[in-house]
């Protein structure tokens, strides 16, 4: 994946915890001024701290656990920090493929490519956070074309 | 366009001058749907202008609700137009926002012949046409029961000679006996073979089974509030809807279940009240799965249901909704899918049993559960006592000693049942996978036997956590096109090596070409 993706990653992580990490630190800070319970605000402080630094380092393990391939039968992901999960989409299988870019990841060049089964519940294949040409790639490599090629998308 | 299809005259013949041309439902649709617009308004007239002080101005605003509820009827009877042709079937529909839905003959997957008591009172069916992988299905209701049945068979050929058509270009997922046919003619349709039929014995000892708590409770309900007085029976009143839809209705639709089969497809005919018949194409059926009741797996009996790719499976009955046999021996589902198949399928007798890794997991999960359980208890039970203390603090070691010994508790209650539900699950569960075939067992007292035909493998999902990676074990689980998540086929605590095994199996299997994709 792009390194930008994880400049993406990062920032959506940020955005999550940042509500709850804002009001614990507020609590630290307004308990420190305020002087009525010192030990309480370090604590608050540290705590908002910490989860700043989780999300962080969770954010960098689950972007380097990404791992995608389109093989000559199949479009593989694998994912995962805690829970690993290795996805198989065979080729002959493919309903649709969908891009997906927000304001966040245009600005960076990116785009979320889903690869689609039939049924509702399968597992679609989503891989997040692809440069656009990659994107395209995927998607004209997946999609049938008559003359088109079947070789896997190298280095990818 | 419809009109600009190419026909075909014998089609035209059969289905007649209604052929490729729009028409709309049968007119006697409205009486069905008048019948509780006008009985609900005149009720509620009745009723109003009964109650004393009522402006009579009042009553004639309100007598405008039941009006518009006709008007509705009216409108949505002249604004739906249904269209039949080689192509496949069309709907369109509405008055502000128009709709149109076009389910391809390639996309059919099911066609359903349903007759509700009111609708044969007044001599109408509908046909339900569905499709895989949320296309939408088209319900035709309601026409004219002979031309609904006309209609249903009709389709059912359109789509059987596209199908047989595809398997003469490559495409074949046709059974054995079709795709041998490869070339030639489609030879002229062969008699339905029965598969099953249920009689009253086995539907009423499936009913029981299936119902008995739901029995017990009501007859339990009456009982007590018989204690109390005749006049409490008035209390019964709430519970009827749910016996009625929980217990008899279930009963009433499978009465007089039928499953035939012929060269092409599949049919179920059942009911009492409401009439159901529904025809599937063979090599539409993407598993068979027999179940088995805890009461059930006492008696060496079971269910079996298959299901295709339809989207609009009954969410309801928590299951598959297509029955093959309701209170059949253990592994008579073998022999059906063998059936339904045309060809041998994988047994009973290939199921792999699971790692002893696999024990180990389910005791350290069952363990950690019931520490879980255990704290949360001590945790409970430390703050009741603390409360009950007043203003007296327990000192924290106390608090702390009684919550960790309550944890202990738990996890020793948890090892003893993990122990013992870890040895049952390597005993009982299992999976075999051929070419072919996916065979899945698992469950202790609701079992599930899974037959899930490899060909229509959508998608594998391989899944481990951190208890599985230690012990060096993976979940894999294996999505087929019905959009419900328990067909899916889960094999939970394999090898690694066996993970990998399945993984490059059956994402080969997968590959085969269709030409729907489904």
């Amino acid at each position: 994946m792009s390194p930008k993706a994880l400049t993406v990653m990062r920032i959506r992580a940020l955005a999550v915890v940042g509500a709850l990490t804002l009001v614990v630190v507020t609590g630290g800070i307004a308990a420190l001024v305020s002087g009525m319970d010192t030990p309480l605000g370090v604590l608050l402080l540290v705590v908002g701290a910490a989860m700043i630094v989780a999300a962080w380092v969770f954010t960098t393990l689950l972007y380097r656990s990404y791992r995608w391939r389109l093989t000559d039968g199949t479009v593989e992901l694998r994912h995962g920090v805690v829970v690993q999960r290795h996805q198989v989409l065979p080729r002959a299988r493919v309903q649709n493929v969908t891009k997906e870019a927000g304001p966040l990841s245009r600005v960076l060049g990116l785009a979320t490519v889903t690869v689609h089964s039939a049924g509702a519940n399968t597992p679609n294949v989503t891989i997040p956070d692809l440069t656009v040409d990659e994107g395209d790639e995927l998607r004209a490599r997946l999609l049938p074309s008559p003359g088109g090629s079947t070789r896997s998308v190298p280095g990818l | 366009m419809i009109a600009a299809e190419p026909d075909r005259s014998t089609h035209r013949e059969e289905f007649g001058g209604e052929f490729g041309r729009w028409q709309r439902v049968d007119p006697r649709t409205t009486l069905l749907y008048l019948v509780p617009v006008v009985g609900f308004g005149t009720t509620y007239l009745i009723g109003a202008s009964g109650t004393s002080g009522v402006d009579r101005s009042s009553l004639v605003v309100e007598a405008l609700v039941p009006l518009l509820g006709v008007v509705a009827v009216v409108i949505r009877y002249l604004t739906g137009y249904y269209a039949v042709a080689d192509g496949g079937v069309r709907w369109k529909s509405g008055f502000i926002k128009h709709r149109a839905i076009d389910i391809g003959l390639d996309r059919i997957q099911d066609v359903e012949v349903t007759r509700p008591l009111l609708a044969r009172i007044l001599g109408l069916a509908a046909v339900n046409v569905s499709s895989a992988g949320g296309v939408g299905e088209i319900r035709l209701q309601y026409l004219d029961h002979r031309i609904a049945e006309r209609l249903g068979s009709h389709l059912q050929r359109l789509v059987s000679d596209r199908r047989q058509e595809a398997a003469r270009q490559g495409f074949s997922t046709a059974p054995v006996g079709l795709s041998e046919q490869s070339g030639t003619a489609p030879t002229p349709p062969t008699p339905a073979a029965l598969i099953h039929r249920v009689e009253s014995g086995e539907l009423a000892t499936w009913a029981f089974l299936k119902t008995w708590p739901a029995v017990f409770g009501f007859v339990a309900a009456v009982v007590a509030l018989l204690q109390v007085g005749p006049e409490a029976l008035i209390g019964i009143v709430p519970l009827l809807p749910a016996w009625l839809f929980g217990v008899i209705k279930p009963l009433l639709d499978r009465t007089n279940l039928t499953v035939t089969i012929d060269e092409t497809s599949l049919y179920t005919s059942e009911g009492l009240t409401t009439t159901r018949r529904t025809s599937t194409q063979r090599e539409r059926v993407q598993l068979v799965v027999a179940h088995q009741l805890w009461l059930q797996r006492l008696r060496g009996f079971e269910t079996v249901r298959f299901a295709s790719a339809d989207v609009t499976g009954d969410e309801r009955e928590g299951s598959v909704r297509e029955e093959l046999a309701l209170n059949v021996p253990t592994d008579t589902w073998g022999v059906m899918a063998a059936t339904v198949a045309h060809r041998k399928v994988v047994g009973p007798e290939w199921l792999r049993r699971k790692p002893d890794a696999a024990a180990r997991a389910t005791q350290a999960r069952w363990t950690a559960f019931g520490a879980v359980v255990g704290s949360a208890l001590g945790i409970v039970m430390a703050a009741a006592l603390a409360a009950r203390g007043g203003g007296s603090a327990m000192k924290a070691l106390e608090v702390l000693s009684g919550i960790a010994a309550s944890a202990a508790l738990g996890a020793v209650g948890g090892v003893a049942f993990g122990v013992v539900r870890g040895s049952r699950r390597i005993a009982v569960e299992g999976w075999a996978a051929t070419p072919d075939d996916l065979l899945v067992r698992h469950g202790l007292l609701r079992r599930r036997t899974l037959l899930l035909f490899a060909e229509k493998v959508q998608a594998i999902d391989v899944v481990s956590g951190p208890l599985q990676r230690r012990l060096g074990l993976v979940t894999v689980v294996v999505d087929i096109a019905p959009p419900r998540r328990d067909l899916r086929a889960v094999i939970r605590d394999v090898t690694v090596a066996d993970g990998a095994e399945l993984l490059a199996s059956l994402s080969s299997s997968g590959s085969v070409p269709l030409p729907n994709g489904v």
